[in-house]
């Protein structure tokens, strides 16, 4: 117990260290390593195919990474599973949803799966917080794509994650969901959540983060803060491919 | 323990609602085995024990070719399966959970393909009933040890189904041949085991069924994390 309140003290809320992958002999990544502490954001730029999805994944434990280690809290994401896992919530590109059951019943799944002692009355929160109410008794494939992303946004959130990893979080959202999403996230964070976001919409990544990285060919080739100036133009300047457009 | 046993009973659960909303899978199964007993059916020629046995056979095995590639279909979907693994670490609660599904899928699909297969060939086996049911069982757990490994394997491919056919029918043929032996002496009253059943008595050969479910299972739930992941 000792040593757990040590590390939740003491450490960054995640750590990624030296992190590479490599499909059929291709590398994807190449030794990524950075921090993200308690109540920040870091947005994750990169073009097609940088690699920021599997970066991802391989935070989120669904992937494994060929070298390197995640720690989430100060736990090893790989060594520690039990402990690491459930400080993490993950927002993809699917909903991570099952279309044929109510909003209610894919939150009690997640609520069961994550072994939440208070689960009724934490699946009532999270959908009260989402504005989900309505939608309770509602099979998720009869939502709309802005009510199945606060869904979304809401089990990712259920388990009181510390860290929530979200993947283009704003692709397909009209721009009030996009506002939504930002203030829920912003609300996390002010709770004392950490954020790692990859995204193409710079200025709405800069809404919910402080920092940003660009990611290409498979490594971090630059940082900024949101407040420089002209940060759209620093992330088009590192990025190949936008270069290549241009 | 009890964690494990939650997580467990949340995916069955989860995935029979899901089954009950959509009747997708289970109503596909059903209309292959009744094409499957009655295209055997025009090709026989009355009461026919081993014609019924085959008929059984092949209906459970693509029947749960069905099954199983459907309870990973949905899972890929929405990527729900990368929600699942990125909530629980132990990857064997996932495997177990599924497996139960697509056994229970079996089980209630048996109950509505044998007494079809029973009309068409005109057969009684109301003596041998608990010797149908027990290999039946035997035949759904080994088969869907094996089609729940291999569904969440071929899941993001897509030529799942065929390649899921030849992967289920070359794993399972060890148990295949045990099956029809028992089958057929549950309709042929006790008297042959057929041509590979070598003198056999029945408990051998739901033992041997036994021992191959046994092993499957183990394997395949030790196999399934590094699969998945």
């Amino acid at each position: 117990m000792a040593e757990e309140n040590l590390k939740k003290n003491n450490s960054a809320a995640l750590e990624a260290e030296n992190i590479s992958k490599s499909f059929a002999n291709k590398d994807v990544l190449r030794g990524i390593s950075f921090k993200v502490e308690a109540g920040d954001g870091v947005c994750v730029y990169g073009s097609n195919a940088s690699g920021k999805t599997t970066l991802l994944r391989i935070l989120a434990g669904i992937l494994q990474a060929k070298d390197g280690t995640v720690k989430i809290g100060g736990w090893d994401i790989k060594k520690s599973a039990e402990k690491a896992l459930p400080m993490i919530g993950v927002i993809s590109h699917g909903t991570m949803t099952y279309p044929q059951l109510t909003v209610e019943e894919n939150l009690k799944f997640f609520a069961d799966i994550y072994n939440l002692s208070d689960k009724k009355e934490r699946v009532t929160e999270v959908i009260d917080e989402m504005n989900l109410s309505k939608f309770r008794y509602d099979v998720v494939s009869s939502l709309s794509r802005g009510t199945r992303q606060r869904l979304a946004i809401g089990r990712a959130v259920l388990h009181r994650p510390k860290v929530i990893l979200a993947d283009e979080p704003f692709t397909g959202l009209d721009s009030k969901s996009k506002q939504k999403f930002i203030d829920i996230i912003n609300k996390f964070k002010k709770a004392g959540g950490a954020l790692v976001l990859t995204s193409h919409h710079v200025e709405l990544a800069g809404k919910c983060c402080e920092k940003i990285v660009v990611l290409d060919g498979g490594k971090f080739v630059a940082e900024a803060n949101i407040g420089d100036d002209d940060v759209r133009r620093f992330c088009e300047d590192h990025s190949t491919s936008t270069k290549e457009k241009i | 323990m009890s964690n494990s046993i939650n997580i467990i009973k949340a995916i069955f659960v989860k995935d029979i609602i899901n089954e009950l909303r959509s009747k997708q899978t289970f109503a596909s199964m059903v209309v292959l085995s009744i094409i499957i007993a009655w295209i055997f059916r025009l090709a026989s020629s009355g009461v026919e024990s081993a014609m019924a046995a085959a008929v059984i056979m092949v209906s459970v095995v693509f029947s749960s070719i069905l099954c199983c590639e459907r309870s990973f279909v949905v899972e890929h979907d929405e990527g729900c399966i990368d929600g699942l693994l990125s909530a629980s670490a132990d990857r064997g609660n996932i495997y177990i959970g599924k497996l139960l599904f697509n056994v229970t899928m079996l089980c209630i699909f048996d109950c509505v393909m044998v007494p079809v297969v029973c009309v068409c060939f005109n057969l009684t086996p109301a003596g041998n009933l608990l010797k149908l049911i027990v290999i039946l069982l035997l035949v759904n757990i080994g088969v869907s040890a094996v089609g729940t490994l291999l569904g969440s394997i071929v899941m993001s491919i897509k030529s799942r189904s065929s390649v899921l056919s030849i992967l289920i029918m070359a794993l399972i043929m060890p148990m295949m041949i045990p099956a029809i032996s028992g089958l057929l002496m549950v309709f042929s009253a006790g008297a042959d085991g057929g041509m590979f059943s070598a003198g056999q008595s029945f408990s051998e050969i739901a033992g041997m069924m036994a021992a191959y479910d046994a092993i499957f299972v183990t394997v395949c739930w030790l196999v399934f994390g590094f699969t998945v992941d």
